[in-house]
């Protein structure tokens, strides 16, 4: 069976860019987001670690404001450094995804 | 403890008490588990207060925590202790410094008061105690031992919480019976052997000045994390 833990690992941080980039958001609202483009499998846990990561990278900035449901949300907003690794990323993406595509599309030599 | 560690940790035992007792329970064996890594307290501190914000949302939305974190807590532990700031060497040898400081220290005292030190000092105003091979292995153990007992129950934390007698803990149980006993045995056989008298005071003055020294030291570093985190 397909470990997809890795594939995921590897893209996942790429589309968490690309949704803050969208507007400065907090994980819950992130996971939805990613779900709702067909990340089944996703949950707040799963992109919490990586969000961490990607602070620490400082490729990431937040800020911590009162939420309407009781604790306050730490909302996040991408920084310079952020969306250039974003854009490395879709370029990066863009060349694998269609070498990929190319390879699964191919028949038997 | 720094100020602003205290204020962060009184906050996160305030906000644990709007928690179920499952997402209670939960919440400790992670925040536990987290203490066993190279992750600094003040980190440490903060990720317990993001993990209540989603475990207590959660809850107010009435989904399951393993809805939010997934079943398998330990894993996702793992990768907040890969993902998150690793304490350099000198904070490493600050921690170890601080534990044995206190632990000696603490030992040190209770020997004074149990080993008639105390009525000598007051009814022959005599200020020098006897250093015997019995007192010094036995500190020495009891700091490895309340080292690696804090390494147990941080490693094993899950497994510890679970349903009735668990394996690690009957294997803790009789691994403390077997360290106790022995400690018993070495401090009975080798108290009488004694190595030298010393000034009390000096001992006193060193565990009071390190204590402080090493307590300022840490302060001043999570401070610094502090203040870069906010």
């Amino acid at each position: 069976m397909f470990d997809k833990s890795q594939l995921m690992r590897g893209t996942l941080e790429g589309c968490i860019l690309k949704v803050i980039t969208m507007k400065p958001t907090y994980g819950y609202e992130i996971m939805e987001k990613l779900v709702c483009h067909g990340f089944d499998d996703v949950r707040e846990g799963t992109i919490y670690p990586l969000l961490v990561r990607l602070e620490k990278k400082k490729l990431i900035t937040s800020e911590t404001k009162p939420s309407p449901l009781g604790p306050s949300r730490k909302y996040y907003t991408i920084t310079q450094n952020g969306s250039e690794m974003l854009n490395s990323f879709t370029a990066y993406w863009d060349s694998i995804s269609k070498a990929v595509k190319s390879i699964m599309g191919s028949e038997d030599e | 403890m720094s100020n602003l560690l205290k204020k962060l940790r009184k906050e996160n035992n305030e906000n644990d008490k709007l928690l179920s007792k499952e997402n209670d329970q939960l919440m400790t064996n992670m925040v536990v588990y987290l203490r066993h890594s190279n992750l600094c307290d003040y980190d440490i501190e903060v990720i317990r207060r993001e993990l209540f914000g989603m475990v207590y949302e959660a809850q107010l939305r009435g989904e399951s925590s393993d809805m939010v974190i997934g079943e398998n807590y330990k894993g996702f532990c793992e990768e907040l202790m890969n993902s998150g700031r690793q304490k350099s060497f000198y904070e490493k040898f600050l921690q170890v410094a601080y534990i044995i400081i206190v632990g000696t220290g603490a030992l040190f005292a209770i020997e004074l008061i149990f080993s008639g030190f105390l009525l000598e000092l007051f009814v022959h105003g005599n200020i020098y105690m006897s250093i015997s091979i019995g007192l010094l292995v036995s500190t020495a153990l009891m700091i490895a031992g309340s080292l690696a007992v804090y390494w147990f129950i941080t490693k094993y934390a899950f497994e510890l919480s679970g349903k009735g007698l668990t394996r690690y803990e009957l294997f803790f149980i009789i691994g403390f019976a077997i360290y106790f006993t022995g400690l018993i045995i070495i401090k009975f056989f080798l108290d009488d052997i004694r190595l030298f008298e010393i000034n009390v005071f000096i001992p006193l003055i060193i565990f009071a000045s390190s204590y402080l020294l090493v307590k300022m030291l840490g302060e001043r570093i999570t401070d610094r994390i502090a203040g870069s985190r906010n």
